[in-house]
């Protein structure tokens, strides 16, 4: 959505005003003008006759209108005509396939980010090996601070147009879906990529979140994982990633299961989530497994 | 020429009472919902959502485009093709503004790109069998069909984004905030055109100083 810029003067919104189109702040202003104005007042009336000259010589036909019934149908001959038509939602089920990379990423960056921020507040403090209290108590840090900087993140900036990215606490669970999987043990394991990733400063880690804002994140995205450190070589399968999703693709589309099992290519497609799952749930439909490995793929594309 | 303005006109009727301009923005917000299910639909496989999609658009892209090129078939055939590449893009359709508005962004690109392809000279012979004013008698009749038809012109050689945020504003009842969208630029701006676009019309019709 566009801003709406700097306040225009109220001499300058009479037509708009006379138009219906201005907002109670804008109209409210518009009429103070008018009452302290004269001359606006008798401009804001020839400005209304104005426009209803200009409707009451709105285009018309000469002869009758088209038969609509018949244009809708040469229209749905063209449509079927089209060659490059591509079967409904193939882009769409393009996008879900990488788009959870995309949000797990940003999980990753919250609960490194957290973890790191942990670690420095207790530095020089060990977790007693086999101390399962403990090291839940530690997780359930990690989780909560990954929730606050999601939330953070997601308050930060103008996500008008997408309130479902603009959600902290939707951020946040997804920093705590992450903290269910092996991020944040590898973080306290000194993986290179989450250590590289906790040192992003701020503006570096809004630009890699502004990259998935984009059409078509993949390259942006990716470079910013390369220039994290995070991304690592490797290739990915359907059936290495989730056996589970590899048994139902095969049961909906037996032959493409059957291709893509013998193609080499990395069967990226056969994500194809159910018809009702609202995309932003996907993320946290996928294992983390399925998330690293859709990393590797995307990072052997761009490499590639 | 000038014209005197010499409608009579009732200040309260024309001005547009908030609760119409409230209406107006409710109505576009159930289109955009409206238009979001059927492009769900679609998606899903459902080919008759987008035949929907065709019913309820073809006739105002049919005069959208008939106020750009003022020939009945061109105006058909622009409509048409600008439903036919909405199908073959809709896929890509992000929604990051609404069908409405991608639909009318893709038509008003068809026509201007028909309107440069062929020369303004060449269309304007046909101006006069492709629009008129409402038929009726008498001389009062005939005077109003000759400043509507002198209107019509004006509004013609209107700058591109007066014109096209006049238009689409009167005759198509966009909320500013489309119509702002549509011409690529702010809300704010496309108000101030509006004024602007009004303004030199009353100058031109007589109506208004410079």
């Amino acid at each position: 959505m566009r801003r709406r810029g700097r306040s225009a003067e109220p001499a300058e919104l009479l037509a708009a005003h006379a138009a219906g189109g201005l907002d109670p702040e804008e109209a409210a202003r518009v009429e103070a003008y008018v009452a302290a104005h004269p001359a606006a007042r008798a401009e804001l009336d020839q400005i209304a006759r104005a426009l209803a000259e200009v409707r009451a010589a709105e285009p018309r036909l000469a002869s009758a209108e088209p038969d609509w019934d018949a244009m809708a149908q040469e229209i749905r001959r063209a449509c079927n005509d089209e060659p490059d038509a591509p079967p409904p939602g193939w882009k769409f089920w393009r996008w879900r396939a990488t788009r959870p990379a995309a949000l797990a990423a940003v999980g990753g960056l919250a609960i490194a980010v957290a973890i790191v921020a942990l670690a420095r507040s207790h530095e020089g403090a060990t977790v007693p090996a086999g101390d399962e209290a403990a090291s839940a108590r530690a997780r359930a840090d990690a989780s909560a601070a990954a929730a606050e900087v999601g939330s953070d993140r997601g308050d930060r900036g103008d996500r008008g147009d997408r309130g479902d990215r603009g959600d902290g606490d939707d951020r946040g669970d997804r920093g705590d879906r992450g903290d269910r999987g092996d991020r944040g043990d590898r973080a306290r394991d000194g993986a290179p990529g989450a250590a590289a990733l906790a040192d992003l400063s701020g503006d570096e880690l809004d630009r890699l979140e502004r990259t998935l804002d984009q059409d078509e994140p993949e390259e942006a995205f990716v470079a910013d994982l390369l220039a994290a450190g995070r991304a690592d070589p490797g290739s990915a399968d359907v059936a290495e990633i989730d056996p589970a999703m590899a048994e139902r693709a095969a049961a909906t589309d037996p032959a493409g299961a059957a291709a893509d099992a013998d193609s080499d290519e990395p069967a990226i497609d056969a994500f194809e989530p159910p018809d009702d799952l609202p995309i932003d749930e996907l993320a946290d439909q996928l294992p983390d497994d399925a998330i690293d490995a859709i990393d590797r793929f995307l990072a052997e594309v761009h490499a590639g | 020429m000038s014209v005197a303005l010499a409608v009579p006109l009732d200040m309260r009727k024309l001005a547009e009472p908030r609760a119409r301009r409230e209406e107006r923005d409710g109505v576009a917000a159930a289109v955009a919902e409206r238009d979001a299910a059927l492009i769900e639909r679609y998606r899903a496989g459902d080919r008759s959502a987008f035949d929907e999609l065709v019913r309820r658009y073809q006739r105002p892209l049919y005069y959208l485009a008939l106020r750009y090129v003022r020939v009945e078939a061109d105006a058909k055939d622009l409509a048409q093709r600008a439903m036919v590449k909405a199908y073959g893009a809709l896929a890509g359709f992000r929604a990051d503004s609404s069908f409405r508005t991608w639909l009318y962004r893709i038509a008003i690109n068809l026509c201007l790109n028909h309107l440069r392809d062929r020369k303004r000279e060449e269309m304007r012979p046909e101006l006069g069998e492709a629009l008129a004013a409402p038929a009726s008698g008498g001389e009062r009749a005939l005077i109003d069909r000759e400043r509507g038809a002198l209107l019509r012109d004006a509004i013609a050689e209107l700058p591109p984004k007066q014109r096209m945020v006049l238009e689409l504003r009167i005759y198509d009842e966009l909320p500013f905030r489309e119509v702002a969208e549509l011409a690529g630029c702010t809300e704010n701006s496309a108000k101030v055109n509006f004024h602007h676009a009004v303004k030199r019309l009353r100058t031109i019709m007589g109506g208004g100083t410079p």
